[in-house]
C-alpha cells in the first residue's frame, strides 16, 4: 500500500475513535440529564472507553511518527516552525472552547457541548505533544547511533506504559515510572548536535522558535489543569493520563535543553562559520587553480579570502608583472592608491615583498622598525608573497586599523592562500606559455611551407644539361637560397646564396633575395651589372651588419660559355672532362651588402668565363656542407670534398649530390647545424658544338 | 665567451676565446659598440684564439666597417687560424681598406699610425 494511503487511513481511523470518545462524553451527558445528579463515572471511565482511547493515543502515534519520520530532510527551523503552526492551531482551540464556555454559560444546551470542547481540547493537545516528540525524535537520531537508538526505544516504551497505566493504576507505580522516565529523557534530550550545524542567524531563529513551543506546551499544560474542571467533564477517578504526561514532560525537556545549548552556542557560532569559510575559501582558491585562468579571478579570490578570514578593513593584491622589477597594485579594496603607495614607501614594504620568502607582519605601522608612516589609519599590515616553487608573482596585503590585528593563525591562513594562488598563477603562466608555443610552432611550419616554396620545385634537366639540387635547413626555417631561371631556349640564369644569421630573419631575407634575382635576371644584364644592382637593392633592404653572400652564373648552351661571378660565397668546385681536373674556383669578390656605397663598383673584377664541355660539371654549395664539423671539433673542408667529388665524377648528378651529402652526414654523425645546399649544374656528353654564329 | 680588452694609446686589443657564433657575436657587438661610443675608432683583434667564426660573427665586424672607415680607423685583425682567415677571405673582406688582416700582432702602433 501507498504510504499516503495508509496515512489517509489512519487519520479516518482517529476520527472515528475521537467520534467514539465523543459519543461517550455525549452519553453520558444525557444520562446524567435523566438521573438529574452529578455525573457518575459509568461510561466515561469505563474499559470500553479506555479502550477507545488507548487505540485513538496508538493511532495518532503510529500516524505522528510515520509523518515526521518521512521528511527528507532535516532542516531544524522549517520542522519547528510546523511544529509552532500546529501548536498554535491547538491553542486557538483551547482559547475559543474557554471564550465559549464564557459565553455560553447560561444556555440550556450548552451541557451537550461540554464534552464536544473536551474531545476537541483533547484532540489537540494529543497532536501537539505527539508531533513534538515525532520531531525531536529526528533532532535526537541525528547522526543516528546504536546507543540513541536504545535509549529512544525505552523511551517509546514508556510511552507504552502510559497507555497501560489508562487500565492499570497502582499507587506505587506512579511515582517510581516518573523517576525513571526523568532519568532516561535526560540522556536523550543531550543529543543536540544538530545545533552546531546552524549558524549564527539560524540558532538565534531556532532559539526563538523553540521559546514559541514551550510557551504553547506550558498553555496546554494549563488548560488540561484548568478546562475539565470548568468544562464539568468529570474527572475520572483512576483515569490517568499519564501517556500525555510523559509526551508534554519529554517535549518541555527537550525544548529546554534545546534552548540551553542554542544559547550558550550563539557566541561560539561565528568561530565556526570563520572555520567554514575558510574551508569553502579554500576550497574555491583550489577550484580557481583548476579551472581559472583569469589572473583577475584567482586574484579577487585571495583577496575575499584574505580580508574575510582576518577581518581586516582594506587590502590589496599587487602583481610584478614580467619582466618588470616593481609590483603593480592590480586590485584593491576600501584603499586609495595614494593611500598604497605612501605605505609601500615609507615602510619600505616594496623592497620586502620582493625579497621575503615568507609573509611580513607589521604590527604597528607608526612603530615599524622598517619605516615609519604616520599618517594613516591603518595601523597593522600583513603581506604574504605570492610565490610558486621559484616564480615571484606578487603579493597580497591586507590592513588593519587596530594595531597588532593579525593573529598567528591568521597569517598562516593567509600565508596558505597566498601560497595557492600562486600554484594557480604558476598553472595559468605555463599553460598560457604553452598555447603560445603551440602558436609558434604551426606558425613556423606555416613559415617552413611557404618558404619550400620559394626555393625551385623542379630543376631544368635536358638533353644537354641537367641541374640537380639538395637542400636542408638546420632549424624551421634559414637563409640558404638556390634557384635556376630559363632565360631562353638554351639560356640559364642560376644563383645560390647564404644569407648571414640563421631562423627567421635569415628567411625573410632570403625571400627578398629571391624578389632581387627574379626581378634582375629577367633583364639581360651583364654579370657585373647584375652584381653591383643586386648589390644596391640588398643594400637598401638588409639591416646592418646583415649581408649575403651569392654566386651568380649565366649559361649559354648556344655560345657554349658558362660565365658567374661570386660575392663572398663558397669557391664553387669545377670539373673539367677533357682535362680531368677538379679546380676551386676563388676568383670573386666582396659580399653582398657588405659595402654599401659606390665603391663595391669599383671592387668588381670581370666576369669568370669558362667553357662548357660535355662532361664537365660544377658543384655549388654553401658553408653548411663545408663547415660541417665532427666531435672533434674538425670541419669538413675543402679536402674532403674535393676527395667525394673525385671519387663520384664519372656518376650522374643526382648520385654525386647524394654522395656528398652522405659524407658530410657521416662525417658529422648527421648532426649538421647550418643549413646546407648543393646545386651540381652538369653538362651532358652529347652537348653539341658551338654553333658557328 | 671569455673576450679580453687591452687599451692602448690609440687603439683597443680585443681577445675573443673560442667560437664567434650566433650567441657569442652578441658580446663582440657590445664590446667593439663600447669602444666605438668610447671614441676609439681603431680596434685590434687579436684572432689567435677565435676557433670558429659564423656569418653572425662576421656581421659584428660588418656593421662597424663603415662607422670606423668614416672616422679614419679600422679593424685590425691578426693571427687567425687558417679555417678562419679562410673565411674572412671567401667572403672578400681581406680586400676591404678597413679591415686589415695580419699575421703578427701589431707590435705598436704603425699598423693605425699610417692611413688606408
Amino acid at each position: 500500500m501507498k504510504p499516503k494511503l495508509i496515512n489517509g487511513l489512519l487519520i479516518a481511523i482517529g476520527i472515528l475513535l475521537w467520534i467514539g470518545l465523543l459519543g461517550y462524553h455525549l452519553m453520558e451527558q444525557v444520562l446524567s440529564i435523566f438521573e438529574d445528579g452529578p455525573a457518575s463515572a459509568a461510561l466515561v471511565g469505563s474499559t470500553g472507553y479506555r479502550i477507545v482511547l488507548a487505540c485513538f493515543f496508538i493511532a495518532h502515534a503510529i500516524l505522528l511518527s510515520r509523518i515526521f519520520s518521512n521528511i527528507e530532510r532535516l532542516n531544524v527551523l522549517t520542522l519547528l516552525w510546523r511544529l509552532f503552526i500546529i501548536g498554535m492551531a491547538g491553542v486557538s482551540v483551547i482559547l475559543i472552547i474557554t471564550f465559549a464556555n464564557r459565553l455560553l454559560q447560561g444556555l440550556n444546551v450548552y451541557s451537550y457541548f461540554k464534552p464536544v470542547f473536551y474531545c476537541l481540547g483533547l484532540y489537540a493537545a494529543t497532536v501537539f505533544f505527539l508531533s513534538a516528540v515525532f520531531l525531536f525524535r529526528r533532532f535526537i537520531l541525528y547522526p543516528r547511533t546504536r546507543r540513541k537508538l536504545v535509549l529512544w526505544n525505552l523511551f517509546q516504551g514508556f510511552l507504552a506504559l502510559g497507555i497501560g497505566l489508562l487500565f492499570f493504576v497502582r499507587d506505587m507505580v506512579l511515582p517510581v515510572s516518573y523517576g525513571f522516565f526523568i532519568l532516561l529523557i535526560i540522556p536523550l534530550a543531550a543529543n543536540v548536535r544538530w545545533v552546531s550545524y546552524l549558524n549564527f542567524n539560524q540558532k538565534l531563529r531556532a532559539l526563538g522558535l523553540f521559546v514559541l513551543v514551550v510557551l504553547v506546551a506550558v498553555t496546554f499544560l494549563i488548560a488540561g489543569q484548568r478546562l475539565p474542571e470548568q468544562l464539568g467533564v468529570p474527572m475520572m477517578i483512576g483515569l490517568r493520563m499519564e501517556f500525555l504526561a510523559f509526551s508534554a514532560i519529554f517535549t518541555l525537556v527537550y525544548s529546554g535543553f534545546s534552548i540551553l545549548v542554542l544559547f550558550f552556542n550563539l557566541p561560539t557560532s561565528s568561530v565556526f562559520e570563520l572555520e567554514n569559510f575558510e574551508i569553502a575559501s579554500f576550497s574555491k582558491i583550489n577550484q580557481a587553480i583548476q579551472s581559472n585562468l583569469d589572473f583577475t579571478d584567482i586574484m579577487n579570490t585571495l583577496l575575499d579570502a584574505a580580508l574575510m578570514v582576518s577581518g581586516a578593513r582594506a587590502g590589496w593584491v599587487e602583481l610584478i608583472p614580467e619582466g618588470a622589477a616593481e609590483a603593480e597594485v592590480r586590485i584593491r579594496k576600501r584603499i586609495s592608491l595614494e593611500e598604497i603607495g605612501a605605505l609601500r614607501q615609507d615602510l619600505s614594504l616594496a623592497g620586502r615583498m620582493l625579497r621575503e620568502q615568507r609573509a611580513v607582519l607589521i604590527k604597528n605601522t607608526r612603530k615599524s622598525r622598517e619605516g615609519r608612516h604616520q599618517d594613516t589609519r591603518y595601523r597593522s599590515l600583513l603581506a604574504a608573497p605570492i610565490l610558486s616553487n621559484n616564480a615571484r608573482f606578487g603579493a597580497v596585503v591586507i590592513a588593519s586599523e587596530l594595531v597588532n590585528a593579525f593573529e598567528e593563525v591568521t597569517i598562516k591562513s593567509i600565508s596558505s592562500y597566498a601560497e595557492q594562488a600562486g600554484i594557480a598563477f604558476e598553472n595559468a603562466r605555463l599553460i598560457k606559455n604553452s598555447i603560445e608555443v603551440e602558436r609558434y610552432q604551426e606558425q613556423l611550419k606555416i613559415a617552413k611551407e611557404v618558404q619550400t616554396q620559394l626555393l625551385p620545385g623542379s630543376l631544368p634537366s635536358t638533353q644537354e644539361i641537367e641541374f640537380v639540387s639538395v637542400s636542408e635547413n638546420a632549424d624551421e626555417v634559414g637563409g640558404d637560397y638556390f634557384d635556376v631561371l630559363q632565360a631562353g631556349p638554351r639560356r640559364y640564369r642560376a644563383a645560390i646564396g647564404d644569407v648571414s644569421g640563421k631562423g627567421t630573419t635569415a628567411a625573410f631575407y632570403m625571400a627578398e633575395i629571391k624578389g632581387i634575382f627574379h626581378a634582375l635576371a629577367r633583364l639581360n644584364l651583364s654579370v657585373r651589372e647584375f652584381m653591383v644592382t643586386a648589390n644596391q637593392a640588398i643594400s637598401a633592404c638588409m639591416q646592418r651588419g646583415f649581408f649575403t653572400t651569392f654566386t651568380y652564373l649565366e649559361i649559354d648552351l648556344e655560345a657554349r660559355v658558362l660565365r658567374m661571378m661570386r660575392a663572398g660565397h663558397c669557391p664553387a668546385f669545377y670539373y673539367s672532362h677533357a682535362s680531368d681536373t677538379l679546380s676551386l674556383l676563388r676568383d670573386g669578390t666582396l659580399g653582398l651588402g657588405i659595402v654599401r656605397n659606390d665603391s663595391f663598383a669599383a671592387m668588381l673584377p670581370e666576369a669568370q668565363e669558362l667553357p662548357c664541355q660535355p662532361g664537365d660539371f660544377l658543384v655549388l654549395y654553401t658553408d653548411g656542407i663545408l663547415e660541417a664539423r665532427n666531435e672533434q671539433g674538425e670541419e669538413f673542408g675543402y679536402q674532403r670534398m674535393e676527395a667525394v667529388i673525385q671519387r663520384n665524377k664519372a656518376a650522374p648528378a643526382p648520385e654525386l649530390a647524394a654522395a656528398l651529402i652522405g659524407s658530410v652526414k657521416t662525417f658529422a654523425h648527421s648532426a649538421i647545424q647550418d643549413d646546407y645546399t648543393i646545386l651540381i649544374i652538369r653538362f651532358k656528353y652529347n652537348l653539341p658544338p658551338p654553333s658557328p654564329y | 665567451m671569455e673576450i679580453k680588452e687591452q687599451r692602448h694609446e690609440t687603439y683597443v686589443t680585443l681577445i675573443p676565446v673560442g667560437d664567434l657564433d650566433a650567441n657569442s657575436s652578441v658580446e663582440l657587438d657590445e664590446r667593439i659598440h663600447a669602444i666605438v661610443e668610447s671614441g676609439c675608432s681603431n680596434i685590434h683583434v687579436d684572432g689567435r684564439e677565435i676557433r670558429y667564426i659564423s656569418s653572425a660573427g662576421l656581421g659584428v665586424f660588418i656593421s662597424y666597417l663603415e662607422e670606423l672607415a668614416l672616422r679614419g680607423g679600422r679593424f685590425v685583425v691578426s693571427g687567425l687560424a687558417d679555417n678562419v682567415r679562410d673565411v674572412f677571405q671567401i667572403l672578400g673582406l681581406d680586400k676591404l681598406d678597413h679591415l686589415v688582416l695580419t699575421d703578427a700582432a701589431p707590435q705598436d702602433d704603425q699598423l693605425f699610425a699610417a692611413k688606408p
